[in-house]
């Protein structure tokens, strides 16, 4: 970005880099929500970091009276105002096909495309940007080759070495094309060149047989035809100087300079042996500046005072892997003689730690694991000065912060914790911000700044660099970066009479300049993304180990690639710098093919057991592998809930839910219905259980029209749990519920939905929590078949009569009736009936009651004169008489209360006496209106039915203000907030306008 | 929570060894309507058998038997318990 001509320091946080990418590449309005939902998914605060981004870059953007980046409470743009966008500009030059373009355009388009789309702006753990950016780099990738062929094309006749310029660059872009070198081939014999045509397409046959394991098709050999007709023509150019081969030393560079960070060190390790309180140790610093060399002083010092160092660094690509650099440090600490209850439980981190399985006793939690990762330590740390390091911090994966937070906090014996992070990038890694700022809080950190080394320090460390090395120039370029004047140093005496390059032209030069097997090897290793194993590499490469070795041996001699200093049999980049130097040469074609390849590498082999999945899952997604990547999604999400690390388990969820939808239909639904019962699991958190649920209950009846039985069940039984959860505080729902999941676990693969709807059913006539109750039936609604079942009938008729749907009541509870007659279950025929007579007698439809009286007296007979039935259809017959005016049902109510009280039937005597208790009180018998309130509220409250409770006190309240003492009435009219009435009834509710003319009047 | 008393009646007689086979059906619905187990009595030919349980009223067990679809013969009925303390 540039302002007046002169570069803008863009905020380090990727994040804050992605964000104005993705407003100025869209070039539209969007919400904050979907800005949040792209960017900033996970437990914190999405909208406070957008905000604090936007922040960030308002003040790039925006200048004088111009403002660019234009923001309200819901929405987000960006607006050019003048501002020069290349990829607009490369749009409006194209606008169509580049052949369609004239030369000039074409040109000037080249001029603006600069490397790859939003290039090093990658956010692994954010899907859906990463999706977004690989789709835009994909288009301006193929507009780029598109307008570099058609440019090689048209000036070859007239202008061969511009072509050729072109070509080569189309080559470089897509090294996979045999047209691209074809093409070049045809510049090069044109120009004369024979030799290096030669060479080009020897090129092209060897990247051909290591990458795609094919021959050469018609097109190449064509070109190869044009060079041997051309043969005997003399090479007017020599071939290109063979590279200059770099020698340098295997171990590891000695430490040079910093004085005062070599004393801090020091003094790191002395208070670690005088076992002062431990405190954690953060270097910060920029990319290459010696961070990573200053803990290894730090390692050194700990195993030459008799210590040991748990040595481990976080991976930007492995963010989804949980407790990885934990993994990492252990491995190959020997643990055998641990106390047994450690091993056992630690074993859940660290598999072959223990002989026995972890404990049972009790709920495995993370809590436990923690403890036991702790008192591993404090058990290493009474034998031996223990250093436990983690390089790379803003890469930490969330759960690694925790579990590191967590020993900080509880380590007491000689344990010393040493992090180092990028200054910028922290902030892009909330976990581990948390963490950070919590021990500052603490006092528990010392925070080193990194700085640039002085001259001496650069002169000697680029000293043993084995070729003349101009050092003045050196020292002058890099500004004291150690990493920069290592680069400079290597670029060659040459280089000192060029311009200095950015540091990562320069390891991309040198990069460039490897060959043959160091050269074939190292787009594997880049891809990987972490610390290697020889033997994976020459699974993935599909070369035979020896030859991967000796190219692993050039590549160290050469300081590309290392030996891991936190495991011996393993290789590492010498820098993540260089890493993503030869990810960005490959490309996205190649990557593609490098990813799927290591993907199916990685799970034959099933290399690190406790992290393949993980590894397989992020290969298989970039690689376009969606099976495999679903099925490793879901074996890295059981290996996620085994160690409880929930929220990385989320996000391969949302990984594999992307790579299930492209799948077919039966592997669809196996996969996203098995995904689904991950995020239903005790151990999340249900984000969004609305949703969910509807999304489970379409997958159900997918399955079922697809024959997938067993998925089918699942999903019910995934309602049934998803609601179970959901009515954590009610224990009667929750039993209710359960039984229903309890009984999808004994059933066999037939899907049977009758558990659930019965389940459900009895939510809603216990009236608890009714509107969780309603988004379960809701859920239901959606099942195919379930309108034939009684349960769910019955339970949509009591809500709707509950919510004072009387319409939608009357329609659901005659379904029901008739389900229940049919099914023979009589004591059901007359519920459901006595319910539509409820229906009616809210509704005052007071003769439609009468009506169905005879009918309820004649199945309450049937049933017995033990029961509620025949006191409770005598009940209601009496309530529609009094209502219609008739004074008979006074006494007929009278014997019909007292003959439910005799039955102990307190939940039908708690609405029985409430409707008495209103018309009481309309017909101005405040006594008996009082009296029957009172008995209500007793019977109410004995079998917790909150919605009659709550109407007796209401009606209760009214009385004292018929009396002169509005007080009651005006608390309840002022203390009536919206989210307490819509957990009432619509009856209890319809009180609450009769308490307010009351207190007006007494106003 | 009061004490409830309900009288069941077997014909054909159960195995007085095996208590009430309708027990597996019952339990969780009894926990849904908020209802206890206390004691069972059953008679030795198999032929009755008396519940005993706690429970908020007596349509809550009432209603725990006819959602679990248990058979009983005579009202459920509120009790006392005495004893000779």
């Amino acid at each position: 970005m540039l302002h007046d001509g002169r570069p803008v320091e863009l905020p380090p946080s990727k994040r804050t880099r992605a964000l104005l990418a993705y407003l100025v590449a869209t070039y539209r309005s969007h919400t904050r929500q979907r800005l949040c939902e792209l960017l900033w998914q996970g437990p914190d605060d999405p909208r406070a970091a957008l905000r604090w981004s936007l922040w960030k870059l308002r003040p790039l953007l925006d200048h004088g009276r111009t403002q660019r980046l234009v923001a309200d409470r819901e929405r987000v743009s960006f607006e050019p105002h003048g501002a020069e966008i290349d990829l607009i500009g490369v749009r409006a030059l194209l606008n169509g096909a580049a052949a369609d373009a004239d030369t000039a355009s074409l040109e000037a388009v080249e001029r603006r495309c600069r490397g790859d789309f939003i290039d090093g702006v990658e956010l692994p753990e954010c899907y859906a940007f990463q999706e977004w950016r690989a789709g835009e780099c994909e288009v301006y990738r193929s507009l780029r080759l598109d307008v570099l062929g058609t440019l090689a094309t048209r000036l070859a006749p007239g202008a061969p070495e511009r072509a050729l310029a072109f070509s080569r660059r189309r080559v470089a872009i897509d090294p996979l094309s045999e047209d691209a070198h074809a093409q070049l081939i045809r510049l090069l014999v044109c120009l004369g060149r024979h030799a290096d045509a030669i060479k080009q397409y020897d090129t092209c046959r060897h990247i051909l047989e290591v990458e795609l394991h094919r021959r050469p098709s018609a097109v190449l050999e064509q070109a190869r035809t044009i060079i041997r007709a051309e043969v005997g023509v003399s090479d007017s150019r020599a071939p290109m100087p063979p590279p200059v081969e770099i020698q340098e030393p295997a171990a590891a560079r000695p430490l040079v300079g910093r004085q005062a960070e070599q004393l801090a060190l020091d003094e790191i390790v002395a208070a670690a042996r005088e076992a002062r309180a431990p405190e954690v140790t953060l270097l910060l610093g920029d990319p290459g500046i010696g961070k990573t060399r200053l803990l290894e002083a730090l390692h050194e010092r700990v195993r030459a005072a008799g210590g040991i160092a748990l040595v481990a660094r976080a991976f930007e690509a492995e963010r989804t892997r949980p407790y990885g650099p934990f993994v990492d440090a252990f491995r190959g600490i020997a643990l055998a003689k641990a106390p047994a209850g450690i091993a056992a439980e630690v074993s859940r981190l660290l598999p072959g730690s223990a002989n026995g399985p972890p404990s049972t006793d009790g709920a495995p939690d993370k809590s436990r694991l923690f403890d036991a990762m702790a008192r591993l330590l404090d058990w290493l740390a009474a034998r031996r000065l223990v250093c436990l390091s983690i390089d790379d911090l803003h890469w930490l994966d969330e759960a690694s912060v925790a579990l590191l937070h967590y020993c900080v906090r509880q380590a007491r014996g000689p344990v010393i914790f040493a992090t180092a992070a990028r200054r910028g990038e922290l902030g892009d890694n909330p976990s581990a911000l948390r963490l950070t700022r919590d021990l500052t809080r603490g006092r528990r950190l010392r925070q080193l700044a990194v700085g640039p080394l002085d001259p001496e320090a650069i002169a000697a460390l680029v000293s043993d660099v084995p070729h003349g090395t101009d050092v003045a120039w050196v020292l002058s370029e890099s500004e004291g970066h150690p990493l920069y004047a290592l680069e400079l140093a290597r670029a060659g005496p040459g280089a000192g009479a060029a311009p200095a390059e950015s540091l990562d032209e320069l390891i991309s030069d040198r990069l460039v300049r490897l060959e043959g097997r160091a050269n074939d090897v190292l787009p594997w290793m880049a891809a990987m993304g972490r610390t290697v194993h020889p033997r994976l590499l020459a699974e993935a490469t599909e070369l035979p180990v020896g030859e991967v070795l000796s190219a692993l041996a050039v590549l160290e001699r050469r300081a590309v690639v290392r030996a891991s200093p936190a495991a011996d049999d393993r290789y590492d980049f010498a820098h993540d710098l260089i890493r993503r130097a030869a990810y960005r040469r490959i490309s996205p074609p190649q990557r593609r093919l490098v990813h799927a390849r290591i993907a199916t590498a990685i799970a034959a082999h099933r290399e690190g057991p406790e992290t393949w999945a993980v590894d397989v899952a992020r290969h298989a997604d970039l690689g376009g592998d969606s099976a495999l990547c679903v099925q490793a999604c879901l074996e890295a999400c059981a290996r996620c809930l085994q160690v409880f690390a929930y929220g990385e388990a989320e996000r391969l969820v949302e990984l594999g839910q992307r790579h299930a939808a492209r799948l077919a239909d039966a592997s669809r639904i196996r996969g996203q219905m098995q995904l689904y019962a991950i995020l239903v699991h005790p151990g999340l958190k249900l984000h969004h259980p609305g949703p969910l649920g509807a999304q489970i209950a379409d997958l159900c009846t997918e399955a079922a029209d697809a024959g997938l039985t067993a998925e089918c069940s699942l999903g019910f039984k995934l309602i049934a749990q998803l609601h179970h959860h959901a009515f954590g505080d009610v224990p009667r729902a929750r039993a209710a519920i359960r039984r229903a999941v309890e009984v999808f676990d004994s059933l066999p693969a037939e899907p049977n939905l009758e558990p659930l709807t019965d389940g459900a059913y009895c939510l809603a006539y216990l009236e608890i929590d009714m509107r969780r109750t309603r988004a379960l039936f809701d859920d239901l609604a959606r099942l195919r078949g379930v309108e034939g079942l009684l349960g769910f009938q019955w339970g949509i008729g009591l809500i709707s009569l509950w919510e004072g749907e009387l319409d939608r009541a009357r329609q659901a509870l005659r379904s029901a009736n008739t389900l229940a007659m049919r099914a023979k279950k009589t004591w059901a025929e007359f519920d459901t009936l006595a319910a539509i007579a409820t229906v009616e007698l809210e509704a005052r439809e007071h003769d439609r009651v009468l009506a169905l009286s005879p009918e309820l007296e004649r199945l309450a007979d049937k049933l017995g004169e033990s029961g509620n039935e025949g006191p409770f259809a005598r009940s209601l017959a009496a309530l529609a008489r009094l209502e219609s005016g008739d004074e008979e049902g006074a006494g007929e109510l009278d014997g019909a209360i007292q003959a439910l009280e005799r039955v102990d039937s307190r939940y039908h005597l708690a609405y029985v006496l409430n409707t008495a208790a209103q018309i009481a009180f309309r017909r101005g018998m405040l006594a008996e209106a009082r009296r029957r309130s009172e008995a209500a509220k007793r019977a109410a409250d004995a079998v917790e039915r909150i919605g009659e409770s709550r109407r007796a006190e209401l009606v209760l309240a009214a009385i004292e203000a018929r009396e002169g003492r509005p007080e009651p009435a005006r608390r309840f009219v002022a203390g009536a907030r919206p989210e307490d009435l819509a957990s009432l009834p619509r009856r209890t509710r319809d009180i609450l306008p009769l308490l307010r003319e009351l207190v007006s009047g007494h106003a | 929570m009061s004490l409830f008393v309900v009288d069941e009646r077997f014909d054909p007689p159960i195995d007085a060894e095996k208590l009430n086979p309708y027990s597996d059906a019952l339990s969780p619905c009894l926990k849904t309507y908020d209802v206890r187990w206390v004691s069972s009595y059953v008679a030795r030919d198999g032929s009755q058998c008396v519940c005993i349980y706690e429970a908020p009223d007596a349509e809550s067990v009432r209603r725990a038997y006819r959602a679990a679809a248990v058979p009983f013969k005579h009202m459920v009925w509120a009790a006392t318990r005495y004893t000779h303390e």
